[in-house]
């Protein structure tokens, strides 16, 4: 089967499908607004040099060690299901969402859908609105993100605004990740390199892309032909758009306008 | 003239030792040198050996000369296995720089775009040990050089001629020697696995690590984290708690409040030490604790999934 790619030459029915919805807005954000909430400086990271990528991905594959391969075993031994936005424009709660996903799948927490819309609206008291990743982030970092089971998936009710409902969320705080902290929420921005690192290291990012207008989760760098490496995006529009909801951006489309690797979260049950 | 041929001699070689950016692009133009070297000559060969200012030489004109040999020369540049050192261009560099290196195996080459800031990880030349080094945008590209593998080479950085029928120009070069690297301190020897951790009853593992630097493992132990192979073994192996099997791979952070008691030990042991549950205080991380109840292992990470699954087979079984 040919890789799904997204680069210059990728048509609109692929980046702008009909019945799903974006979201990444940076003009909503007040600048500094957030500013001392955020985690350690990405100058913490030491970078992995280009020159080893290609060697680095090739033991991934040949070990299947990715997280690509991850996610194909981690709901209880099945493939974990994309999450799914529900043609409303929190792409940027569903992105952070996703990364904690990951971050469980890897500490080998119990495999739970957990519910972007529950940050989206909590942020957005409600209201369907863009957004950037680290409004997501700064969130789950303070409160967590509940499972579907306490906030029905792509439920707007104001009824699921409970107290046992984040406590739930309370196990999926974000408590450590790699944020530009030097910079306002709104331009948070990890470079290519420091995203092939966290994504060699298995460390899943949130990146927001301006081209795209959107919100997304990458797991994984790949080289998609000899020197030529791109970044697989787990996207929030359900199983059914491309490779069971994933696809690689490669290029100039691989530059984000922020992102946020998120490194660890709590452990819960 | 001994002296001034020590310092002709000096001029040849100057090898930068501490931590200094280096700048390119001050490069002389060929008939100046070719002027400095005639200065220098024939004060050189003037009968007392010493700047004479009645043969048409003053002080300053054969210290000017000093300096456009000593600018003409190819910027020495020592660095040791994985040691880095910053290079700029001059104020005069206005365009953009092509970088032409002799052996491209022996230096790593950073480049940081104009208006970026840049963190790295590592030794900076004449630093005593690896740290992170932030540094601030410039308004220009410049790189960082790495220390990769032994050897020598020499870079010549180029850019165009003033016009389109005009030949590229080198304006500077830069001549690096990358040393051995130091050795790396010893690991720990291998604790003895006949200590038995016993954080419950059933087949568990633990690993603990340090997110922040698993930069700092190789390739073949990154891969054990996610490994295929290592997660079916365990998931077919490990106890059944609840729904979920008895494995964990943690931050050395993680807040484990929520998890269950005997995971707290577990993880607390590996953290601080635990006589009572026999659980030795972790040497490095990451960090592997293994118990079939009975016997088990605690140690460093191994190197490799191989390694990984035969420690795995010997406590778990085949």
């Amino acid at each position: 089967m040919p890789l799904s790619i997204i680069d210059d030459s990728t048509s609109n029915d692929v980046i702008y499908p009909s019945g799903f919805s974006t979201g990444f807005d940076p003009s909503q954000v007040v600048p500094d607004a957030f500013r001392p909430a955020f985690g350690d400086a990405p100058s913490d990271m030491k970078l992995l040099p280009r020159s080893e990528w290609s060697a680095r991905i090739k033991e991934k594959n040949d070990r299947k060690a990715s997280l690509y391969h991850l996610r194909q075993i981690a709901a209880n031994g099945q493939q974990m299901p994309t999450l799914d936005q529900n043609g409303q424009g929190y792409c940027w709660a569903y992105s952070v969402t996703r990364c904690v996903m990951y971050q469980r799948a890897l500490m080998n927490q119990p495999y739970a859908r957990l519910s972007g819309h529950a940050v989206g609206c909590k942020v957005k008291n409600f209201v369907d609105e863009g957004g950037w990743c680290g409004l997501s982030a700064k969130f789950i970092k303070e409160n967590g993100v509940p499972s579907v089971q306490h906030w029905p998936e792509k439920s707007m009710s104001r009824s699921n605004d409970r107290f046992e409902v984040w406590e739930n969320a309370k196990g999926n705080q974000i408590t450590e990740d790699w944020i530009d902290v030097a910079k306002a929420v709104y331009d948070q921005n990890l470079t290519t390199d420091q995203i092939a690192t966290c994504l060699l290291l298995d460390i899943p990012v949130a990146a927001d892309f301006d081209w795209w207008g959107h919100s997304v989760c990458l797991t994984e760098l790949v080289e998609v032909e000899s020197g030529s490496f791109g970044f697989r995006i787990d996207n929030s529009w359900t199983d059914n758009w491309e490779d069971n909801g994933t696809s690689i951006i490669r290029g100039s489309k691989m530059t984000p306008m922020g992102a946020i690797a998120v490194r660890a979260i709590n452990a819960s049950l | 003239m001994r002296f001034l041929a020590a310092s002709l001699l000096s001029l040849l070689f100057v090898p930068i030792l501490h931590s200094q950016t280096i700048t390119l692009g001050n490069l002389p133009a060929d008939s100046a040198v070719v002027e400095a070297r005639k200065t220098l000559t024939q004060a050189q060969q003037s009968s007392k050996g010493s700047i004479v200012v009645s043969d048409g030489y003053d002080t300053s004109e054969v210290a000017k000369a000093k300096e456009i040999l000593k600018a003409s020369e190819p910027k020495k540049l020592v660095l040791q296995v994985t040691e880095f050192e910053v290079v700029e261009p001059s104020t005069t560099v206005k365009v953009p720089l092509l970088w032409i290196p002799q052996n491209d195996q022996i230096v790593e080459r950073v480049t940081i775009k104009a208006g970026n800031s840049h963190s790295h990880y590592g030794k900076r030349r004449g630093e005593p040990a690896a740290r992170v080094h932030y540094f601030e945008p410039k308004p220009f590209d410049w790189v960082i050089l790495i220390g990769k593998t032994q050897g020598t080479d020499i870079t010549n950085v180029v850019r165009n001629g003033e016009a389109t029928d005009k030949p590229p120009v080198v304006i500077d070069r830069i001549d690096t020697q990358v040393g051995e690297k130091k050795p790396e301190p010893k690991p720990d020897p291998e604790p003895d696995p006949s200590p038995t951790p016993n954080p419950g009853p059933g087949f568990r593992v633990l690993i603990v690590r340090e997110t922040k630097d698993l930069s700092g493992l190789t390739p073949q132990q990154v891969a054990i984290f996610s490994s295929t192979e290592v997660r079916n073994y365990l998931n077919q192996k490990t106890v059944l708690e609840g729904n979920q099997r008895a494995y964990r791979i943690w931050d050395k952070d993680t807040d484990i409040s929520r998890e269950n008691e005997h995971w707290k030990i577990a993880m607390d042991g590996v953290i601080n030490g635990n006589k009572e549950h026999k659980i030795s205080k972790a040497t490095s991380l990451p960090w592997v604790l293994i118990t079939n109840g009975t016997e088990g292992f605690e140690g460093p990470l191994p190197k490799n999934v191989d390694e990984m699954m035969a420690k795995l087979k010997q406590i778990g079984g085949n």
